[in-house]
């Protein structure tokens, strides 16, 4: 009896092992994957300090990250360039520039759309980019996991990563070119994680805009449809992620004028494209064709009768191209 | 500085106004200054530069934009903008045309340019503009121009602008939790 029983035990184990097999490989998708560390960057606390190279350029701040349930509190302080602090509380964002006394308040609702996005079947990155594995480095004091996301066209560029095999914490992020040039990275010098991190402090100073000119940066969600206009054919693997408007006083404001801005954004779950539509303004408008803002980010600017187009995101020129090739106004 | 006395006049108020002009020089400069009027033009106009640069409070604001904007279209019509400004000091300048001053000036533009980048449209104003940045920004913004174009590549604040509007909205990318955020909040871009 006890013989079945083991028998049976073994034939259930090699069952289980040979359902959950597959499950195990499945997790490895590239959605999974990202989940996996979209979840490490939400639930851990710590400090260190973040370097940003690109274009020839380097900037570091000093991080600090606490999760508390679900809110998140997170304080960047600038150690080059302009000094600004940025506090984050979830969806909120607040930007210090003291020497200036001005604190620009934003809310970015669409970070939280992030995990909704990686869960709905609609977002397969893994339709566009392949998942290698790159094996164990180590990084910022850690072991980290280094995984390469390549994308299967010429539309969008390559991502390697370095997440530490612990926590699943992204420490180094790397966008590489079509021609595996690296454009940029982003990465932990030093990191300290579970580090003790004051949450109500940095509450309160995110709060601390006595003596600060705030500023608020709104956007007003609508349709393109309804601003007039159409993807003739959208581009291979981005899908329409949202549409505003904005006032254009805040762009430009050269004019004075109040007339808005059109921003429709796009995305192929890793790279996001905007699409801006602005009434054409020869006094303003002067410089068509495209441009490099640092780093991986590239623009691409084209007059279409009355308006002016500029194209912004993280792929090659050739994709902006197409993004506004396909732009149509409806009639 | 080595016969610093017998420099035009107006590259020794610049190299006052830069710090550099000998001590034994500056009383006859002042003396002569004072005889000219469009040398006390000139004064005034190296101070507001300067003041610019190293005080945001007094950085031109979203109002003031039309004249960057038609500042820029001229440099980029300028035939011979300097290709590359070093430290504007007189050592680095040639005793060349009258005009020589003037490259030093339209570095400070560039800066000026450079600056207003953040001051811009959303009001991000530049803060640490200090002495050391208003000497090196002219290098760094020439840095951007692509080898084989003939025009120079400005930073122009409207991409500036439209670029952060991109980030403010950027979250449907994987990458905006584990490290976008952090990147945008860490990295403002060349030449700011």
């Amino acid at each position: 009896v006890m013989g079945n029983w083991s028998a049976r035990c073994l034939a259930l184990a090699l069952l289980i092992a040979g359902l959950v097999a597959p499950a195990l490989a499945q997790e490895l998708s590239v959605n999974a994957w990202l989940m996996r560390l979209h979840e490490a960057s939400r639930h851990k606390t710590y400090t260190g300090t973040f370097v940003v190279s690109a274009s020839g350029h380097l900037a570091s701040a000093k991080i600090w990250h606490v999760c508390d349930g679900d809110q998140q509190i997170e304080r960047v302080e600038s150690l080059s360039g302009t000094p600004r602090a940025t506090f984050r509380r979830n969806d909120e964002v607040m930007t210090f520039f003291p020497t200036a006394h001005v604190a620009v308040s934003e809310n970015r609702d669409s970070l939280g759309l992030f995990p909704n996005l990686l869960k709905s079947s609609a977002s397969d990155i893994g339709a566009h980019y392949g998942i290698k594995h790159l094996g164990v480095e180590r990084v910022a004091g850690l072991d980290a996991e280094v995984v390469q996301l390549q994308p299967n066209d010429l539309l969008r560029y390559a991502y390697r990563v370095w997440s530490d095999q612990r926590s699943g914490l992204v420490v180094q992020l790397q966008t590489l070119d079509t021609d595996g040039k690296l454009l940029e990275q982003a990465a932990f010098s030093e990191l300290q994680l579970d580090a003790p991190v004051n949450k109500a402090k940095l509450s309160q100073m995110m709060d601390a805009t006595q003596g600060y000119r705030v500023e608020r940066r709104e956007v007003q969600k609508t349709t393109p449809q309804a601003q007039g206009w159409t993807m003739g054919k959208l581009v291979a693997g981005f899908q329409s992620a949202g549409c505003y408007t904005r006032p254009v006083a805040l762009l430009a404001g050269a004019s004075g004028r109040t007339e808005s801005t059109m921003q429709w954004m796009f995305s192929d779950g890793l790279a996001t494209v905007s699409l801006f539509v602005e009434a054409f303004d020869p006094t303003r408008h002067v410089r068509e064709g495209a441009a490099e803002l640092g780093g991986a980010t590239r623009t691409l600017t084209r007059r279409q009768g009355a308006w002016w187009i500029t194209a912004v995101g993280e792929v090659p020129p050739a994709t902006l191209a197409l993004f506004v090739q396909s732009l149509e106004r409806r009639k | 500085m080595k016969n610093a006395s017998s420099l035009p006049l107006e590259e020794r108020l610049s190299a006052f106004v830069d710090g550099e002009l000998p001590h034994d020089a500056v009383a006859r400069l002042l003396a002569d200054v004072a005889q000219q009027d469009a040398l006390r033009d000139d004064w005034h106009a190296y101070h507001v530069v300067g003041d610019v640069l190293r005080n945001e409070a007094l950085a031109p604001r979203a109002a003031d934009s039309a004249f960057w904007f038609r500042l820029e279209q001229r440099l980029a019509q300028e035939p011979g903008r300097p290709q590359s400004v070093t430290k504007p000091s007189l050592v680095a300048r040639p005793s060349g045309p009258a005009n020589q001053r003037w490259a030093w000036l339209v570095g400070a533009a560039f800066s000026v340019v450079a600056v207003t980048v953040s001051v811009g449209l959303w009001q991000r104003m530049g803060s640490s503009v200090d002495a050391e940045l208003a000497t090196t920004t002219p290098t760094a913004v020439v840095a951007t121009v692509a080898p084989e174009a003939t025009q120079v590549m400005i930073r122009d604040p409207h991409l500036d602008a439209l670029m952060q509007a991109h980030q403010q909205l950027g979250g449907h990318s994987a990458w905006q939790m584990p490290s976008g955020f952090l990147r945008n909040a860490t990295f403002e871009g060349p030449a700011r």
